[in-house]
Protein backbone atom coordinates (compact mmCIF):
# COMPACT_ATOMS: atom_id res chain seq x y z
CA UNK A 1 0.00 0.00 0.00
CA UNK A 2 1.76 3.06 -1.31
CA UNK A 3 -0.54 5.56 0.35
CA UNK A 4 1.80 4.44 4.27
CA UNK A 5 5.07 5.63 2.09
CA UNK A 6 7.18 7.80 3.93
CA UNK A 7 8.31 10.94 2.26
CA UNK A 8 11.17 12.93 2.94
CA UNK A 9 10.35 16.62 2.74
CA UNK A 10 13.23 19.12 2.44
CA UNK A 11 12.10 22.93 2.02
CA UNK A 12 13.69 25.70 4.27
CA UNK A 13 10.58 27.91 3.79
CA UNK A 14 8.39 27.77 6.57
CA UNK A 15 5.11 28.06 5.12
CA UNK A 16 5.81 26.08 2.12
CA UNK A 17 7.29 23.29 4.25
CA UNK A 18 3.82 23.36 6.35
CA UNK A 19 1.52 23.06 3.04
CA UNK A 20 4.11 20.20 1.60
CA UNK A 21 3.48 18.46 4.52
CA UNK A 22 -0.43 18.89 5.05
CA UNK A 23 -0.71 17.97 1.21
CA UNK A 24 1.45 14.51 1.50
CA UNK A 25 -0.19 13.70 5.22
CA UNK A 26 -4.23 14.69 3.72
CA UNK A 27 -3.18 11.99 0.91
CA UNK A 28 -2.19 9.26 3.10
CA UNK A 29 1.59 9.49 3.62
CA UNK A 30 3.86 10.20 6.14
CA UNK A 31 6.31 12.80 6.37
CA UNK A 32 9.52 12.85 7.34
CA UNK A 33 10.97 16.19 8.34
CA UNK A 34 10.04 18.66 6.84
CA UNK A 35 13.92 19.33 7.38
CA UNK A 36 15.48 23.38 6.57
CA UNK A 37 18.57 22.02 5.68
CA UNK A 38 20.95 19.64 3.65
CA UNK A 39 22.72 19.01 7.25
CA UNK A 40 18.97 18.23 8.88
CA UNK A 41 18.00 15.76 5.72
CA UNK A 42 21.15 13.58 6.26
CA UNK A 43 20.42 13.41 10.02
CA UNK A 44 16.92 12.59 9.40
CA UNK A 45 17.88 9.87 6.50
CA UNK A 46 20.10 7.80 9.03
CA UNK A 47 17.39 7.23 11.19
CA UNK A 48 14.27 6.41 9.23
CA UNK A 49 15.06 5.55 5.43
CA UNK A 50 12.23 7.26 3.03
CA UNK A 51 10.59 5.26 0.34
CA UNK A 52 10.95 8.94 -1.63
CA UNK A 53 12.08 12.06 -0.97
CA UNK A 54 10.99 15.69 -2.20
CA UNK A 55 13.82 18.25 -1.99
CA UNK A 56 14.07 22.10 -2.60
CA UNK A 57 16.54 22.98 -4.79
CA UNK A 58 17.56 26.26 -3.26
CA UNK A 59 18.64 25.62 0.51
CA UNK A 60 19.15 29.36 1.64
CA UNK A 61 22.88 29.89 0.58
CA UNK A 62 23.15 26.15 -0.08
CA UNK A 63 21.01 23.41 -2.38
CA UNK A 64 19.76 20.15 -1.88
CA UNK A 65 22.28 18.16 -4.77
CA UNK A 66 24.26 16.37 -1.39
CA UNK A 67 21.24 15.08 -0.03
CA UNK A 68 19.90 14.32 -3.58
CA UNK A 69 23.83 12.00 -4.22
CA UNK A 70 23.17 10.32 -1.17
CA UNK A 71 19.66 9.11 -1.54
CA UNK A 72 20.65 8.14 -5.66
CA UNK A 73 23.03 5.97 -4.07
CA UNK A 74 20.87 3.95 -1.55
CA UNK A 75 18.42 3.57 -4.95
CA UNK A 76 15.78 6.61 -2.85
CA UNK A 77 13.83 8.14 -5.84
CA UNK A 78 14.30 11.77 -5.66
CA UNK A 79 11.57 14.27 -6.87
CA UNK A 80 13.38 18.07 -7.32
CA UNK A 81 11.36 21.11 -6.62
CA UNK A 82 12.21 24.17 -7.96
CA UNK A 83 10.78 28.03 -9.29
CA UNK A 84 14.25 27.29 -11.87
CA UNK A 85 14.16 25.21 -14.78
CA UNK A 86 15.66 22.42 -15.44
CA UNK A 87 18.87 23.47 -17.12
CA UNK A 88 19.92 24.77 -13.97
CA UNK A 89 20.09 21.43 -12.50
CA UNK A 90 23.95 19.53 -12.56
CA UNK A 91 23.88 16.91 -15.17
CA UNK A 92 23.90 14.11 -12.83
CA UNK A 93 20.18 15.03 -11.81
CA UNK A 94 18.95 16.96 -14.94
CA UNK A 95 16.86 13.56 -15.90
CA UNK A 96 15.41 13.52 -12.37
CA UNK A 97 11.67 14.78 -12.11
CA UNK A 98 10.96 18.00 -11.49
CA UNK A 99 7.96 19.84 -9.69
CA UNK A 100 8.05 23.37 -10.76
CA UNK A 101 7.32 26.10 -8.26
CA UNK A 102 4.18 27.40 -7.29
CA UNK A 103 3.05 23.68 -7.84
CA UNK A 104 -0.45 22.29 -8.11
CA UNK A 105 -1.24 19.94 -5.14
CA UNK A 106 -2.32 17.62 -8.26
CA UNK A 107 1.08 17.55 -9.58
CA UNK A 108 3.11 17.21 -6.99
CA UNK A 109 0.68 14.36 -5.30
CA UNK A 110 1.04 12.50 -8.74
CA UNK A 111 5.15 12.93 -9.15
CA UNK A 112 4.93 10.97 -6.00
CA UNK A 113 2.98 8.20 -7.04
CA UNK A 114 4.68 8.01 -9.76
CA UNK A 115 8.40 7.99 -8.08
CA UNK A 116 6.64 5.09 -5.60
CA UNK A 117 5.09 3.07 -8.48
CA UNK A 118 8.82 3.17 -10.24
CA UNK A 119 10.30 1.98 -6.82
CA UNK A 120 7.99 -0.68 -6.14
CA UNK A 121 8.56 -1.83 -9.78
CA UNK A 122 11.97 -1.87 -9.41
CA UNK A 123 12.07 -3.63 -6.11
CA UNK A 124 9.53 -6.55 -7.14
CA UNK A 125 12.02 -7.31 -10.59
CA UNK A 126 15.11 -7.50 -8.13
CA UNK B 1 60.77 89.55 -75.79
CA UNK B 2 62.15 86.38 -73.69
CA UNK B 3 62.16 83.28 -74.29
CA UNK B 4 62.33 79.80 -71.87
CA UNK B 5 64.06 77.04 -73.34
CA UNK B 6 64.51 73.51 -72.91
CA UNK B 7 67.79 72.07 -74.57
CA UNK B 8 66.33 68.66 -74.05
CA UNK B 9 62.68 68.59 -73.90
CA UNK B 10 61.70 65.23 -72.87
CA UNK B 11 58.37 63.37 -74.32
CA UNK B 12 56.25 63.75 -71.10
CA UNK B 13 56.84 60.79 -68.62
CA UNK B 14 59.47 58.73 -70.93
CA UNK B 15 61.61 59.50 -68.01
CA UNK B 16 60.65 59.11 -64.53
CA UNK B 17 61.15 60.68 -61.72
CA UNK B 18 62.58 63.89 -64.04
CA UNK B 19 66.22 64.19 -63.92
CA UNK B 20 66.13 67.13 -61.88
CA UNK B 21 67.66 70.77 -63.99
CA UNK B 22 69.24 73.78 -63.40
CA UNK B 23 68.10 77.39 -64.68
CA UNK B 24 70.65 79.57 -66.20
CA UNK B 25 69.54 83.14 -66.10
CA UNK B 26 71.53 84.96 -69.47
CA UNK B 27 70.90 88.58 -69.17
CA UNK B 28 72.07 90.93 -72.06
CA UNK B 29 69.90 93.73 -73.91
CA UNK B 30 72.61 92.39 -77.27
CA UNK B 31 70.75 89.32 -79.02
CA UNK B 32 74.27 88.37 -80.52
CA UNK B 33 75.52 88.01 -77.58
CA UNK B 34 72.37 85.83 -75.83
CA UNK B 35 72.48 83.61 -79.29
CA UNK B 36 76.29 82.98 -78.70
CA UNK B 37 76.09 82.05 -75.01
CA UNK B 38 72.86 79.89 -75.76
CA UNK B 39 74.83 78.00 -78.37
CA UNK B 40 77.53 78.04 -76.18
CA UNK B 41 75.51 76.36 -73.12
CA UNK B 42 72.86 74.18 -75.10
CA UNK B 43 75.22 70.94 -74.99
CA UNK B 44 75.12 71.16 -70.96
CA UNK B 45 71.05 69.99 -71.40
CA UNK B 46 70.32 72.35 -68.91
CA UNK B 47 67.24 74.96 -68.79
CA UNK B 48 68.13 78.33 -70.36
CA UNK B 49 66.31 81.66 -69.86
CA UNK B 50 66.65 84.43 -71.45
CA UNK B 51 66.26 88.06 -70.48
CA UNK B 52 66.63 91.10 -72.72
CA UNK B 53 67.05 93.85 -69.80
CA UNK B 54 67.46 94.23 -66.11
CA UNK B 55 63.98 94.29 -65.72
CA UNK B 56 62.94 91.46 -67.04
CA UNK B 57 65.89 89.42 -65.38
CA UNK B 58 64.42 90.61 -62.47
CA UNK B 59 60.55 89.49 -62.87
CA UNK B 60 62.34 85.69 -63.91
CA UNK B 61 64.22 85.88 -60.55
CA UNK B 62 61.04 86.78 -58.88
CA UNK B 63 59.65 83.37 -59.17
CA UNK B 64 62.35 81.22 -60.07
CA UNK B 65 65.59 79.69 -58.78
CA UNK B 66 68.69 79.40 -60.65
CA UNK B 67 71.93 77.89 -60.69
CA UNK B 68 73.61 80.92 -62.18
CA UNK B 69 73.15 84.27 -63.77
CA UNK B 70 74.86 85.60 -66.54
CA UNK B 71 74.79 89.28 -66.67
CA UNK B 72 75.67 91.46 -69.15
CA UNK B 73 77.51 94.76 -67.76
CA UNK B 74 76.67 97.48 -69.76
CA UNK B 75 72.39 97.34 -70.90
CA UNK B 76 70.42 100.88 -71.22
CA UNK B 77 68.01 102.15 -68.16
CA UNK B 78 69.07 99.70 -65.16
CA UNK B 79 72.78 98.19 -65.67
CA UNK B 80 74.51 94.65 -64.47
CA UNK B 81 75.58 96.33 -61.40
CA UNK B 82 71.83 97.73 -60.19
CA UNK B 83 70.45 94.38 -61.28
CA UNK B 84 73.42 92.97 -59.12
CA UNK B 85 72.79 95.62 -56.23
CA UNK B 86 68.73 93.85 -56.07
CA UNK B 87 69.85 90.18 -56.40
CA UNK B 88 71.82 90.57 -53.53
CA UNK B 89 69.60 92.31 -51.57
CA UNK B 90 66.85 89.83 -51.78
CA UNK B 91 66.83 87.30 -49.45
CA UNK B 92 65.58 84.85 -51.82
CA UNK B 93 68.37 85.41 -54.49
CA UNK B 94 71.07 86.72 -52.49
CA UNK B 95 72.88 82.86 -53.04
CA UNK B 96 72.75 82.52 -56.53
CA UNK B 97 76.45 82.88 -57.90
CA UNK B 98 76.48 86.37 -60.78
CA UNK B 99 78.96 86.05 -63.48
CA UNK B 100 79.34 89.77 -65.41
CA UNK B 101 79.85 88.92 -69.17
CA UNK B 102 81.12 92.23 -70.38
CA UNK B 103 83.41 93.64 -73.42
CA UNK B 104 84.59 96.75 -72.19
CA UNK B 105 86.38 97.99 -69.13
CA UNK B 106 89.15 95.54 -68.98
CA UNK B 107 90.71 97.90 -66.34
CA UNK B 108 90.95 96.88 -62.49
CA UNK B 109 88.67 99.63 -61.40
CA UNK B 110 85.87 97.83 -63.51
CA UNK B 111 86.61 94.83 -62.14
CA UNK B 112 86.83 95.82 -58.52
CA UNK B 113 83.63 97.16 -58.77
CA UNK B 114 81.90 93.92 -60.44
CA UNK B 115 83.25 91.99 -57.74
CA UNK B 116 82.23 94.38 -54.99
CA UNK B 117 78.28 94.37 -56.95
CA UNK B 118 78.40 90.46 -55.93
CA UNK B 119 79.76 88.76 -59.29
CA UNK B 120 81.97 85.26 -58.43
CA UNK B 121 83.27 85.39 -61.37
CA UNK B 122 83.79 87.66 -65.47
CA UNK B 123 83.98 86.18 -68.69
CA UNK B 124 85.08 89.00 -71.42
CA UNK B 125 83.15 89.53 -75.20
CA UNK B 126 83.45 87.90 -77.59
CA UNK B 127 82.84 84.63 -75.27
CA UNK B 128 85.07 81.85 -75.34
CA UNK B 129 82.39 78.66 -75.36
CA UNK B 130 84.98 76.13 -73.91
CA UNK B 131 85.84 78.84 -70.81
CA UNK B 132 81.92 79.84 -70.66
CA UNK B 133 80.77 76.43 -70.98
CA UNK B 134 83.12 75.07 -68.33
CA UNK B 135 82.21 78.44 -65.68
CA UNK B 136 78.80 77.65 -65.84
CA UNK B 137 79.28 73.79 -65.49
CA UNK B 138 80.81 74.14 -62.43
CA UNK B 139 78.23 76.12 -60.87
CA UNK B 140 75.39 73.60 -62.44
CA UNK B 141 77.06 70.98 -60.50
CA UNK B 142 77.17 72.73 -57.42
CA UNK B 143 73.79 73.97 -57.78
CA UNK B 144 72.44 70.22 -58.56
CA UNK B 145 74.05 69.16 -55.54
CA UNK B 146 72.94 71.05 -53.12
CA UNK B 147 69.19 70.39 -54.45
CA UNK B 148 70.19 66.69 -54.26
CA UNK B 149 71.45 67.11 -50.33
CA UNK B 150 67.87 69.47 -49.71
CA UNK B 151 66.24 66.75 -51.36
CA UNK B 152 67.55 64.15 -49.50
CA UNK B 153 67.52 66.06 -46.40
CA UNK B 154 63.72 66.76 -46.74
CA UNK B 155 62.99 62.95 -48.14
CA UNK B 156 64.96 62.40 -44.37
CA UNK B 157 62.66 64.55 -42.89
CA UNK B 158 59.47 63.63 -44.67
CA UNK B 159 60.19 59.58 -43.74
CA UNK B 160 60.49 60.05 -40.37
CA UNK B 161 57.63 62.62 -40.35
CA UNK B 162 55.85 59.35 -41.66
CA UNK B 163 57.28 57.48 -39.34
CA UNK B 164 56.18 59.22 -36.11
CA UNK B 165 52.68 59.64 -37.97
CA UNK B 166 52.21 55.84 -38.59
CA UNK B 167 53.64 55.07 -34.86
CA UNK B 168 51.04 57.25 -33.36
CA UNK B 169 48.54 56.02 -35.95
CA UNK B 170 49.19 52.47 -34.26
CA UNK B 171 49.66 53.86 -30.80
CA UNK B 172 46.16 55.43 -30.74
CA UNK B 173 44.87 52.13 -32.79
CA UNK B 174 45.81 50.44 -30.12
CA UNK B 175 44.26 52.61 -27.99
CA UNK B 176 40.68 52.30 -29.24
CA UNK B 177 40.81 48.95 -29.35
CA UNK B 178 42.07 48.70 -26.15
CA UNK B 179 38.84 50.91 -24.88
CA UNK B 180 36.65 48.92 -27.63
CA UNK B 181 38.12 45.67 -25.46
CA UNK B 182 37.27 47.12 -22.14
CA UNK B 183 33.84 48.38 -23.07
CA UNK B 184 33.12 44.97 -24.45
CA UNK B 185 34.08 43.33 -21.25
CA UNK B 186 31.57 45.68 -19.44
CA UNK B 187 29.10 45.31 -21.85
CA UNK B 188 29.47 41.35 -21.50
CA UNK B 189 29.69 41.68 -17.32
CA UNK B 190 26.63 43.83 -17.19
CA UNK B 191 24.38 41.42 -19.60
CA UNK B 192 26.05 38.82 -17.53
CA UNK B 193 24.72 40.92 -14.46
CA UNK B 194 21.32 41.54 -15.80
CA UNK B 195 20.91 37.80 -16.87
CA UNK B 196 21.86 37.19 -13.11
CA UNK B 197 19.34 39.56 -11.72
CA UNK B 198 16.58 38.14 -14.25
CA UNK B 199 17.28 34.85 -12.99
CA UNK B 200 16.85 35.58 -9.33
CA UNK B 201 13.83 37.68 -9.76
CA UNK B 202 11.99 35.19 -11.63
CA UNK B 203 13.24 32.84 -8.85
CA UNK B 204 11.67 34.91 -6.25
CA UNK B 205 8.60 35.58 -8.12
CA UNK B 206 7.15 31.96 -8.27
CA UNK B 207 8.81 31.30 -4.91
CA UNK B 208 6.66 34.43 -3.20
CA UNK B 209 3.63 32.77 -5.42
CA UNK B 210 4.43 29.36 -4.07
CA UNK B 211 4.23 30.88 -0.40
CA UNK B 212 1.21 32.88 -1.42
CA UNK B 213 -0.95 28.99 -2.52
CA UNK B 214 0.23 27.22 0.43
CA UNK B 215 -1.06 30.70 2.78
CA UNK B 216 -4.36 30.28 0.75
CA UNK B 217 -4.35 26.59 0.88
CA UNK B 218 -3.35 26.72 5.02
CA UNK B 219 -5.74 29.62 5.47
CA UNK B 220 -8.83 27.74 3.69
CA UNK B 221 -7.91 24.69 5.97
CA UNK B 222 -8.26 26.34 8.91
CA UNK B 223 -11.01 28.76 7.99
CA UNK B 224 -13.61 27.32 5.66
CA UNK B 225 -16.14 30.13 5.88
CA UNK B 226 -15.65 32.38 2.56
CA UNK B 227 -16.04 35.73 4.27
CA UNK B 228 -13.97 35.02 7.31
CA UNK B 229 -11.28 33.29 5.06
CA UNK B 230 -10.82 36.29 2.83
CA UNK B 231 -10.56 38.34 5.39
CA UNK B 232 -7.93 36.15 7.24
CA UNK B 233 -6.14 35.70 4.06
CA UNK B 234 -6.15 39.25 2.52
CA UNK B 235 -4.73 40.50 5.83
CA UNK B 236 -1.76 38.13 5.96
CA UNK B 237 -0.70 38.68 2.01
CA UNK B 238 -1.01 42.45 3.25
CA UNK B 239 1.21 41.61 6.45
CA UNK B 240 3.53 40.24 3.59
CA UNK B 241 3.13 43.09 1.50
CA UNK B 242 4.54 45.45 3.45
CA UNK B 243 7.41 43.72 4.87
CA UNK B 244 8.28 43.45 1.34
CA UNK B 245 8.07 47.08 0.65
CA UNK B 246 10.34 47.67 4.26
CA UNK B 247 12.84 45.09 2.22
CA UNK B 248 12.79 46.92 -1.42
CA UNK B 249 13.33 50.07 0.02
CA UNK B 250 15.94 48.93 2.28
CA UNK B 251 17.33 47.31 -1.54
CA UNK B 252 17.01 43.92 0.00
CA UNK B 253 19.66 44.81 2.54
CA UNK B 254 19.93 44.33 6.39
CA UNK B 255 16.31 45.97 7.93
CA UNK B 256 15.71 47.35 11.69
CA UNK B 257 13.72 44.62 14.16
CA UNK B 258 12.18 47.91 15.25
CA UNK B 259 11.21 48.74 11.37
CA UNK B 260 9.91 45.01 10.80
CA UNK B 261 7.44 45.32 14.28
CA UNK B 262 6.43 49.18 12.94
CA UNK B 263 5.55 48.01 9.57
CA UNK B 264 3.68 44.71 10.75
CA UNK B 265 1.88 46.26 14.17
CA UNK B 266 1.62 50.24 12.35
CA UNK B 267 -1.91 49.79 12.66
CA UNK B 268 -1.79 49.33 16.40
CA UNK B 269 1.07 51.91 16.78
CA UNK B 270 -0.55 54.74 15.23
CA UNK B 271 -3.57 54.10 16.79
CA UNK B 272 -2.49 54.40 20.80
CA UNK B 273 1.21 54.52 20.83
CA UNK B 274 1.14 53.10 24.36
CA UNK B 275 -0.63 50.06 23.92
CA UNK B 276 2.05 48.67 22.03
CA UNK B 277 5.75 49.51 23.44
CA UNK B 278 8.72 48.52 21.42
CA UNK B 279 12.17 47.86 23.52
CA UNK B 280 15.51 47.23 22.10
CA UNK B 281 19.21 47.83 20.99
CA UNK B 282 19.11 48.38 17.05
CA UNK B 283 19.71 45.32 14.96
CA UNK B 284 19.86 44.95 12.01
CA UNK B 285 18.11 41.69 10.49
CA UNK B 286 18.66 39.97 6.89
CA UNK B 287 15.24 39.69 4.25
CA UNK B 288 14.64 36.32 5.42
CA UNK B 289 14.80 36.46 9.10
CA UNK B 290 12.78 39.90 7.72
CA UNK B 291 9.92 37.98 6.15
CA UNK B 292 9.81 35.56 9.46
CA UNK B 293 9.25 37.90 11.43
CA UNK B 294 6.89 40.10 10.14
CA UNK B 295 4.74 36.93 9.65
CA UNK B 296 5.15 36.08 13.70
CA UNK B 297 4.22 39.61 14.47
CA UNK B 298 1.34 39.92 12.62
CA UNK B 299 -0.08 36.23 13.52
CA UNK B 300 0.61 37.05 17.29
CA UNK B 301 -1.10 40.71 16.56
CA UNK B 302 -4.47 39.26 15.20
CA UNK B 303 -4.65 36.99 17.98
CA UNK B 304 -3.84 39.69 20.23
CA UNK B 305 -7.08 41.62 18.79
CA UNK B 306 -9.11 38.60 18.61
CA UNK B 307 -8.84 36.94 21.95
CA UNK B 308 -6.06 38.96 23.59
CA UNK B 309 -4.61 42.14 25.72
CA UNK B 310 -5.75 43.95 21.91
CA UNK B 311 -9.20 43.02 22.27
CA UNK B 312 -9.76 44.99 25.53
CA UNK B 313 -9.49 49.06 25.95
CA UNK B 314 -6.86 49.03 27.85
CA UNK B 315 -4.27 46.02 27.53
CA UNK B 316 -1.34 46.57 26.44
CA UNK B 317 1.60 44.46 24.10
CA UNK B 318 5.64 45.17 25.06
CA UNK B 319 7.69 43.78 22.79
CA UNK B 320 11.41 43.12 23.48
CA UNK B 321 14.70 42.68 22.33
CA UNK B 322 18.40 42.09 22.88
CA UNK B 323 21.30 40.39 21.71
CA UNK B 324 23.53 37.99 23.63
CA UNK B 325 27.66 37.57 22.87
CA UNK B 326 27.16 34.76 21.69
CA UNK B 327 24.74 36.47 18.76
CA UNK B 328 21.74 34.68 19.65
CA UNK B 329 18.57 36.91 19.64
CA UNK B 330 16.04 36.99 22.57
CA UNK B 331 12.59 38.42 21.74
CA UNK B 332 9.50 38.68 23.77
CA UNK B 333 5.92 39.44 23.06
CA UNK B 334 4.57 40.12 26.70
CA UNK B 335 0.32 40.76 26.23
CA UNK B 336 -0.69 42.54 29.69
CA UNK B 337 -3.87 43.61 30.82
CA UNK B 338 -6.28 41.62 28.53
CA UNK B 339 -8.32 38.66 29.22
CA UNK B 340 -6.85 36.10 30.82
CA UNK B 341 -6.51 33.00 28.00
CA UNK B 342 -6.10 29.59 27.69
CA UNK B 343 -4.47 27.32 25.34
CA UNK B 344 -6.68 26.39 22.55
CA UNK B 345 -8.41 22.97 22.23
CA UNK B 346 -6.97 22.64 19.01
CA UNK B 347 -3.43 24.36 17.70
CA UNK B 348 -4.86 27.13 14.77
CA UNK B 349 -3.16 27.82 11.86
CA UNK B 350 -2.06 31.18 12.93
CA UNK B 351 0.29 29.57 16.14
CA UNK B 352 1.62 26.85 14.34
CA UNK B 353 2.72 29.08 11.21
CA UNK B 354 4.44 31.03 14.46
CA UNK B 355 6.66 28.22 15.97
CA UNK B 356 7.32 27.00 12.13
CA UNK B 357 8.43 30.27 11.33
CA UNK B 358 10.93 30.33 14.39
CA UNK B 359 11.91 26.75 14.23
CA UNK B 360 11.92 25.97 10.44
CA UNK B 361 12.25 29.40 9.07
CA UNK B 362 14.90 31.02 11.64
CA UNK B 363 16.60 27.84 13.20
CA UNK B 364 15.91 28.79 16.91
CA UNK B 365 12.99 27.94 19.32
CA UNK B 366 9.66 29.45 20.56
CA UNK B 367 7.45 28.86 24.03
CA UNK B 368 3.89 30.10 23.89
CA UNK B 369 2.68 30.43 27.25
CA UNK B 370 -0.95 31.64 27.32
CA UNK B 371 -1.42 33.09 31.04
CA UNK B 372 -3.33 36.18 32.62
CA UNK B 373 -3.65 39.16 30.96
CA UNK B 374 -2.92 37.58 27.64
CA UNK B 375 -0.09 35.78 26.08
CA UNK B 376 3.64 35.77 26.63
CA UNK B 377 5.75 34.40 23.49
CA UNK B 378 9.57 33.57 24.56
CA UNK B 379 11.35 33.60 20.84
CA UNK B 380 15.15 33.16 20.39
CA UNK B 381 17.32 32.91 17.39
CA UNK B 382 20.90 32.37 16.09
CA UNK B 383 21.59 36.07 14.11
CA UNK B 384 23.53 33.87 11.99
CA UNK B 385 20.87 31.27 10.26
CA UNK B 386 23.66 29.01 9.71
CA UNK B 387 24.10 27.92 13.52
CA UNK B 388 21.18 26.59 14.89
CA UNK B 389 20.23 28.32 18.43
CA UNK B 390 20.90 24.72 19.77
CA UNK B 391 24.41 24.48 18.52
CA UNK B 392 24.79 28.35 19.88
CA UNK B 393 23.54 26.88 23.52
CA UNK B 394 25.72 23.84 22.91
CA UNK B 395 28.99 25.96 22.51
CA UNK B 396 28.34 27.87 25.26
CA UNK B 397 27.37 24.88 27.41
CA UNK B 398 30.60 23.14 26.31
Amino acid sequence: MTNSARILVVEDEALIAMDLQALLEDAGYRVLGPANSSAAALALIDVDAPDVALLDVNLGRSDAFGVANVLTERNTPVIFLTGHTAHKLPPAHRHRPLVSKPYLPQVLLEAVACALGKREAASSQA
Amino acid sequence: MSQTVSSDDPPPASRQPATPKAKVLIVDDDERTTMAVWSALEQLGQTLVVANSGEEALQHLLHDDFAVILLDVNMPNMDGYEVAGYVRARKRTRHIPIVFLTALYRDDTHLLQAYSAGAVDMVFKPVDPLILRSKVQVFVDLYLKQAEISREAELRHRLQEENFRVRAEKLSTEQALRRSQEHQEAMAKAEAHQRTLIEELNHRVKNMLTVVNAMARQTLASTPEPELFSEKFIRRIDALGRTHALLSREQWGMVQMADIARESLGHYLVEDKTRVVLEGPPLALDPKTAVALGIVFHELATNAVKHGALSNISGTVTVSWAVSEDQAVALQWQENGGPDVSPPSRAGFGSRLVKLELTHELNGEVELIYGRGGLSVTMGFPLCGDTSLAELKQGIAQ
